[in-house]
């Protein structure tokens, strides 16, 4: 906070000495913006109590205007920001889901869900990074038939670290990797017994990203694509046979051994796929910024006895940004 | 960028979550069909990888597939196919071997239609009980004479919480005297097994071996992974005195599991019949009619290698007769009394 304040100091100062400046867009936007500015930095200098430190100088120095993704000088509050940002990253949405398991049935289940995920985004001009600590679905899904229904909960965590391959045009490619830890849980209560279907998958996965600028409705977006696949994973399940954790009426517990192997392209197919469009908050002002998006999960495996396991969902996303430091 | 670029984008990639939509079916294989022959089939395979007494009950099942595929039509009504396979089930002779539909559910109910009842509720409720009983989560409590505490425990479907049994074992220890306690599972048609061995390890001090669990782990009818289960005495509070339990045919499926765990504790006495047995915990499949599976799929042998499945004796025998019913007295219960004076 402190560097932010002393920043917009600074890019007071730094319009007063651009009126020279051959960008008269950006003359206009600080003349629009001078007084805003000023008062903001009145402010939040109060607010942090006038606690100046031999950083501001420094913070002054080292304000500068951020070229934009067109190549324009922009004097945006987000251009005095530091190199590397930290977001509380809050993900919510509805999805519907598509499955389909041979140790259940030969069925294909369907219905609708919800998503929620919490995360720390960092992001530099060089990469980004992204852990998801707590990331949940839950799907209430029947097959055609609907004499039957399937609660299917997945929970897992999540690391991802891009770096930008280009960092100087309009188009933005990252590349990196993903590492992604999931347990998928899929309860049927049948029968006065519940019957426990459960894999967990550890799986390092290639992804690639892109971000391009978007003018929507007369405000400037970004689109951003990102696509990551299953290299190389482990898989921990239940077996086939006499695997079902079982809690009700007239059945009770048992727990097979559990099946695990590794999992690669010739058993697994594991797809995480989603456009997004985001935009800040507000103005350009606000740090805090949100990307709304739909994801398609796609997740293939072959078990022991050539068994498969299919996990499909589409989620309509909201995902949230808020500024840590 | 023109506009006519933005469109196209924006066009693009709306289109795209419809194209993955409309494609995912492509990447997943096509259900099963819901033709008889097809759901015959697939009832008389799951049976045959998963059902585990095949040997025990001496059942060809290769031999029930030819009696009963050749009976199957393609035109055949959901009711007849549905009586079929039914009656196919019905050969395995399991309580847990079920097969339900939106018009009917096949059973097998001969390990107590062929028995005496045994227990009748309102004999226990109006002359034993007599509305002075606490209830203790699922347990009905009550001192029905000195020393002498009686708990009714009606499903191994509602669990019993580690307060629930802390309050019944504490109450008992804290009774002064020698007090004896009588479990009646009389009627309880079972649930979780893990109830069951939680109960269990509150009546003994040392850890005894209760028999062997036979799991199924392959296709094969004698495919099994073996698991040896042991009662540990719980940390918590204990109850080292005197304890009966009771049961009748009717005390099936977990309650046989209950049975055989108290069976091995050296102060407990079982009276009464034996229990209906449902020693194979079930396994499930949704069939492609919508109709559904259940049959078991393991096995478990007492210490002596006896199966469970067709009940557990008790150390007394015991039956209700007809005069002590008309006069309201249970006699296993008296017995069970008797036992602990």
């Amino acid at each position: 906070m402190k560097n932010m304040d002393f920043c917009i100091f600074g890019s007071v100062f730094k319009s007063n000495a651009m009126k020279k400046s051959r960008h008269s867009a950006l003359k206009t936007v600080f003349s629009r913006r001078l007084g805003l500015m000023a008062f903001l930095s009145i402010y939040l200098s109060f607010y942090n109590g006038f606690q100046a430190s031999a950083s501001q100088d420094t913070a002054v120095n080292d304000c500068s205007f951020r070229r934009d993704d067109r190549g324009h000088l922009r004097a945006t509050y987000l251009s005095d920001m530091p190199d590397k940002l930290t977001y509380l990253k809050i993900d919510q949405g509805f999805s519907k889901g598509l499955l389909f398991d041979q140790k259940m049935s030969n069925l294909h289940y369907g219905g609708p869900g919800g998503v929620l995920s919490f995360a720390l985004h960092r992001r530099a001009p060089s990469h980004i990074s992204e852990w998801h600590f707590a990331r949940g679905t839950f799907h209430y899904s029947r097959p055609h038939h609907e004499n039957s229904l399937v609660y299917n909960f997945s929970g897992g965590t999540r690391y991802v670290h891009l770096r930008r391959l280009d960092p100087r045009g309009p188009f933005r490619f990252y590349a990196g990797a993903q590492v992604d830890l999931t347990g998928d849980f899929r309860i049927i209560p049948a029968m006065g017994n519940s019957f426990l279907f459960a894999n967990a998958v550890g799986s390092l996965q290639p992804r690639m990203d892109i971000s391009y600028p978007l003018l929507l409705f007369n405000r400037e977006w970004h689109f951003d694509f990102s696509m990551a696949a299953s290299l190389i994973g482990y898989n921990l399940g239940f077996p086939e046979y006499g695997t079902s954790y079982r809690i009700g009426e007239d059945g009770g517990s048992t727990l097979q051994n559990l099946e695990s192997f590794l999992t690669h392209p010739g058993n697994t197919a594991q797809i995480n796929s989603g456009i997004f469009y985001r935009h800040s908050f507000g103005n350009e002002y606000n740090p805090n910024w949100f990307r709304i998006g739909y994801n398609w999960d796609y997740f293939r495996m072959d078990s022991n006895h050539n068994l498969r396991l299919y996990n499909v969902r589409h989620q309509f996303v909201l995902e949230l940004y808020f500024l840590l430091n | 960028m023109n506009n006519n670029k933005y469109i196209l984008i924006i066009g693009f990639l709306a289109l795209l979550p419809l194209l993955f939509a409309s494609c995912e079916k492509a990447f997943m294989e096509d259900e099963a069909g819901a033709d008889p022959e097809t759901v015959f089939d697939e009832v008389w395979t799951f049976a045959d990888r998963h059902y585990s007494f095949f040997r025990e009950k001496g059942v060809d099942w290769d031999a029930i597939y030819d009696q009963y595929r050749e009976k199957v039509r393609p035109d055949m009504s959901q009711v007849d196919l549905f009586d079929l396979c039914a009656a196919m089930l019905y050969e395995l002779r399991d309580g847990h071997v079920n097969l339900v539909s939106s018009f009917d559910r096949s059973r097998y109910w001969d390990w107590f239609l062929d028995s005496p009842e045994n227990f009748y509720y309102s004999i226990v409720q109006r002359y034993y009980m007599q509305d002075r009983q606490r209830y203790i989560g699922p347990l009905q409590f009550v001192k029905l004479e000195r020393d002498v505490f009686y708990v009714y425990y009606g499903s191994f479907a509602n669990a019993i919480s580690e307060s629930n049994l802390n309050i019944l074992i504490n109450t008992l220890n804290s009774a002064g005297g020698r007090p004896g306690l009588i479990i009646d599972v009389r009627n309880n048609g079972g649930g979780s097994p893990d109830n069951a061995r939680d109960i269990a390890s509150r009546f003994t001090g040392e850890r005894r071996f209760a028999g062997t669990n036979y799991i199924k782990n392959g296709p094969g009818h004698e495919d099994f992974r073996a698991e040896e289960v042991y009662i540990r005495p719980h940390d918590g509070p204990r109850f080292d005195g005197k304890v009966v339990v009771l049961t009748n045919r009717k005390s099936y499926s977990a309650t046989t599991y209950f049975a055989q765990y108290m069976k091995v504790l050296p102060h407990v006495t079982l009276v009464g019949d034996a229990t209906g047995g449902g020693g194979g915990i079930p396994a499930f499949r949704d069939l492609p009619n919508g109709w559904m599976l259940r049959l078991s799929s393991s096995r478990f042998l007492d210490p002596d290698g006896n199966s469970i499945e067709p009940g557990v004796e008790p150390h007394i025998t015991l039956h209700l007769s007809p005069e002590s019913i008309k006069q309201g007295r249970d006699d296993i219960l008296e017995e069970a009394l008797e036992i602990l004076r």
